[in-house]
């Protein structure tokens, strides 16, 4: 996965056992992973905050739980996941015309061409909507994230040809919609 | 294998660089005779891929990491990367478990709290001094109180020397301050 969120095993045992610093270190490592999962299944940057902040205190309280078994970055992309999943779930009971994105946020980011970003920014959403939320998930991790098909079954411990199968599922839905054929 | 099962090859593993070498020269053999799959091959990168390609990771504001370390009852300074010499995305230094100001001066402490008993004791052992050095009691200073009473420049004066350290001959009042007809009630 990716060589941006690179981060040394003894870092991550000393936040296992409760060096703050080291969590500190873990926390500017990951940060923008987690918080891009968040939005991209939440679509609400308000929403990607609280479950971002949200993500890191269980991670903190639960750290002991870590026992190495998988890597800490497909650790946390499940707890963001998880917890993004009932953040929205949550969050489509509570008001389902809230404002999906927060395009001032994207706008106040410094960068090239800022109307593109947008536009790309709310093509991509548009598109991630048309998706039940298993399928959306699969899309996020793979086309957004980068992760492979082995990687995406252990974040979300389904079988790989399950992932296959989602992953199918919802590119043949954004074909039909693109194709003017909703299904 | 039929027109379906290669569709599935495409809107998957194609897409994803996730083919075998085996289905990447099946899948080429059989788009050179099919349109249809051909075309689905040419256009899924740009359907499907390309809206999300110049999508970015956004960094969480910093007010994230403020409610992280709030929630959590951290303190904010020691787990300042800048501080602690921890670079985004790097490793940190080995470093003890954050302790509160008192952890971090133990001796200080102590120093600070043998001086604290030490003037309570000191101040105890004055007052003790005080009252047994000739000073009026309470009693008697009630007692020239309500002499002067209806005179309240007088009895600030007399309960105002309570409050130091009272002389026995300033407890005898100067005559102008007390008028006669006032003493002789």
């Amino acid at each position: 996965m990716g060589g941006m969120n690179k981060i040394d095993e003894p870092t991550i045992e000393r936040a296992r056992r409760g060096d703050h610093r080291a969590f500190a270190a873990i926390y500017h490592a990951f940060a923008a992973l987690v918080f891009s999962v968040a939005l991209r299944i939440s679509r609400v940057w308000h929403d990607a905050e609280e479950i971002t902040q949200e993500v890191f205190v269980n991670l903190f309280r639960k750290f002991s739980q870590f026992g190495f078994q998988s890597s800490l970055k497909t650790w946390l992309y499940r707890i963001a996941v998880n917890t993004a999943i009932n953040a929205r779930r949550s969050h489509l009971r509570e008001d389902a015309r809230r404002l999906v994105y927060e395009k001032t946020a994207i706008l106040r980011e410094a960068g090239p061409d800022p109307a593109a970003r947008l536009q790309a920014e709310e093509e991509a959403n548009a598109l991630l909507d048309l998706l039940p939320q298993e399928q959306r998930v699969c899309i996020v991790l793979r086309t957004i994230e980068g992760l492979s098909y082995q990687e995406i079954a252990e974040v979300l411990e389904i079988n790989i040809n399950t992932v296959r199968s989602r992953l199918k599922r919802g590119r043949e839905t954004l074909l039909a919609w693109k194709q003017g054929e909703p299904k | 294998m039929t027109c379906e099962r290669w569709r599935d090859l495409i809107l998957t593993d194609y897409l994803d660089g996730e083919l075998s070498d085996a289905d990447r020269q099946g899948l080429a053999a059989h788009v050179a005779g099919c349109p249809s799959c051909r075309d689905l091959m040419e256009k899924a990168p740009t359907t499907l891929v390309k809206p999300f390609e110049a999508l970015e990771h956004p960094a969480p504001p910093p007010r994230v990491w403020a409610g992280v370390v709030q929630e959590l009852g951290l303190d904010p300074q020691a787990v300042d990367p800048d501080r602690a010499g921890v670079p985004p995305g790097g490793s940190a230094a080995p470093a003890a478990p954050v302790r509160g100001w008192a952890g971090r001066h133990p001796w200080l402490v102590f120093g600070l709290g043998v001086a604290v008993v030490a003037l309570l004791v000191a101040g105890f052992l004055f007052w003790r001094q005080a009252d047994t050095a000739g000073r009026p009691s309470p009693a008697a200073v009630e007692g020239v109180v309500h002499l002067m009473a209806g005179d309240p420049d007088a009895e600030r004066v007399i309960r105002g020397s309570l409050a130091f350290d009272t002389p026995e001959e300033t407890f005898f009042l100067p005559p102008e301050l007390f008028p006669g007809e006032r003493l002789s009630k």
